[in-house]
């Protein structure tokens, strides 16, 4: 079982702040580019594009259709950076965000299952979104993969799998359950627990704003 | 559902992994005010978000960051407007120009086709007259790569002597400093050498002076002894002391006289024998003690008036002698 507290050493708010030298995506920055300033667009495409083309190719598993799909993310981001309301999140967690989503809907679309992940993120409630960190603000890089490593991997396997496959897979409880031909009930349990576990392993990350 | 179905529905939310009417009735209960559920959704978004920093980074391709630089400004070029309120045209509505990856969109087209067909033609001729040239450049290329491999080994070559002649050179210079360390302690050993033996020749040449200046008794006696006209006195004990006697020897030139005495009484404490020379009147000579053989023999270094010395006598004074005899006399004897 994961050690809550050891995560909780490690999170060290102390520990964890950016070097003098690292570049923040902040808010003042996104808005920067809102305003078709081309220069801050390479600092926010710099501080970016390896965690948003990680993710992209993760889900798509296709360097081609995650080069593309990045593309489509950053021309979308240069269009809404102006609308970006600095309350309903930080900027790295609406990239995040919207490359999931767009990638999600992408394999989606592939597949022709049909369902529109865009538009269920797009109905999603502004406060819902207004906590999630901006780990270029409050923490180094490196440590932070580090922490959600370790925090990830302190799951039990079937967990890990469960929420993969949702994440990143995009599949519902019941796609999973059918998937890996286990009950409903059994893949909710597995997800729950293990975001629950995620859940106050990187509270400090967002705490420690 | 129930409060607390929404509850677990939740962390099923943050991932996505709710079937559509579930998302939608957890998001009308939060909308209807559930701020517990708000406060955990709010969490478990958060901690979803960071999952993508778990994966194993990966960069980028390396020419979209140029690529998208280059639309952004022919887009802000092209709307005519920058800095403060600026707006893309693709933000009202419009497109961005594609020109990375194109050929993914347009696959399925019959332009596509065609387009395809004459790009390859044009490949296939341009990629036959670059041909020879792309193997010139691979055989300079091996050339160089093959002058900085010998470079390399000439390098490694030359580190090697270096690093041999750092190691010689460290070796003569520890074992100069080893030499030079013995040299110092067998310096500072011979110093020390030499110190004593001066002090033990400032010693000896001190014994010398003095021995010069005070010559040893027994030497003192010898030369006494070899005077040619040396005179003898025959002294006998007096009726307190029969069997004591004693002679003395005088020495005119040098006016020395030596007394030697036997079976002289044993001295109480508090008192001493002291020699007498009688001129008109006693004149004190000397004062001696006793051996314990009852004997005594002292050299006497000057003898005042000795042509006009008619007798010599002994007694027995106080510690220290006296100007005058006051005690008996033990022996006597004429010149």
């Amino acid at each position: 079982m994961m050690a809550v507290v050891d995560s909780a050493e490690v999170l060290n708010p102390a520990r964890m702040r950016l070097s003098p030298n690292q570049p923040s995506l902040t808010s003042e920055l996104l808005a920067r580019v809102g305003k078709g300033d081309v220069e801050a667009f390479a600092q926010c495409y710099e501080q970016s594009s390896s965690v948003l083309f990680t993710l992209a190719l993760r889900i798509l598993n296709n360097r081609d259709e995650a080069s593309e799909l990045l593309q489509d993310v950053y021309i979308e981001a240069w269009r809404k950076a102006g609308s970006f309301d600095p309350k309903r999140g930080s900027p790295m967690a609406w990239l995040i965000t919207l490359t999931r989503s767009r990638a999600i809907d992408r394999l989606r679309a592939s597949a022709s299952r049909g369902r529109n992940l865009t538009d269920s993120i797009d109905e999603t409630s502004d406060d819902l979104r207004s906590a999630l960190p901006d780990p270029f603000d409050t923490h180094a890089l490196e440590e932070l993969r580090m922490l959600v490593m370790e925090a990830f991997k302190d799951l039990p396997a079937p967990q890990q799998e469960a929420i993969e496959l949702a994440f990143y897979g995009g599949l519902t409880h019941a796609e999973i359950a059918a998937k890996l031909d286990k009950p409903i009930g059994t893949v909710k349990t597995r997800i729950k627990l293990g975001m629950n576990k995620l859940r106050y392993a990187l509270r400090p990350c967002w705490e420690a704003k | 559902m129930s409060h607390e179905q929404f509850e677990d529905a939740v962390a099923l939310y943050a991932v996505d992994a709710l079937e559509p009417a579930e998302r939608e009735a957890l998001e009308v209960h939060i909308r209807d005010g559930c701020e517990e559920c708000r406060a955990a959704m709010k969490e478990y978004r958060a901690a979803a978000n960071l999952l993508p920093y778990a994966l194993p980074p990966e960069a980028a391709p390396f020419d979209l960051q140029s690529h998208l630089m280059r639309t952004f400004e022919l887009d802000r070029a092209q709307s005519g407007k920058s800095g403060v309120g600026w707006t893309s045209p693709a933000g009202q509505g419009g497109d961005f120009p594609r020109t990375f990856l194109p050929w993914r969109r347009l696959i399925g087209q019959p332009v596509f086709a065609l387009a395809s067909i004459v790009l390859l033609l044009a490949v296939g001729i341009y990629a036959l007259t670059l041909r020879s040239q792309l193997q010139s450049e691979a055989a300079q290329r091996r050339q160089i790569e093959m002058a900085m491999q010998d470079e390399g080994r000439r390098l490694t070559v030359l580190q090697l002597q270096a690093t041999e002649q750092e190691r010689k050179l460290n070796e003569i210079r520890n074992d100069f400093v080893d030499k030079l360390g013995t040299t110092r302690d067998t310096l500072v050993a011979r110093e020390a050498e030499l110190a004593q033996l001066r002090d033990r020749l400032a010693q000896q040449e001190q014994q010398a002076s003095v021995s010069k200046k005070t010559p040893s008794r027994e030497d003192e006696m010898a030369a006494f002894l070899r005077t040619p006209n040396i005179q003898v006195v025959s002294l006998t004990g007096s009726d307190e002391a029969k069997s004591a006697g004693g002679l003395l020897l005088l020495d005119p030139s040098s006016k020395k006289a030596f007394l030697y005495a036997f079976n002289m009484p044993p001295l109480p404490p508090g008192k001493t024998y002291q020699l007498w020379a009688i001129l008109d009147r006693p004149v004190s000579a000397a004062t001696f003690v006793t051996d314990s053989g009852n004997k005594s023999r002292i050299m006497i270094r000057r003898i005042r008036d000795l042509s006009q010395i008619k007798k010599f006598a002994v007694s027995m004074e106080p510690e220290g002698g006296q100007l005058q005899p006051t005690g008996q006399i033990y022996l006597s004897g004429a010149l």
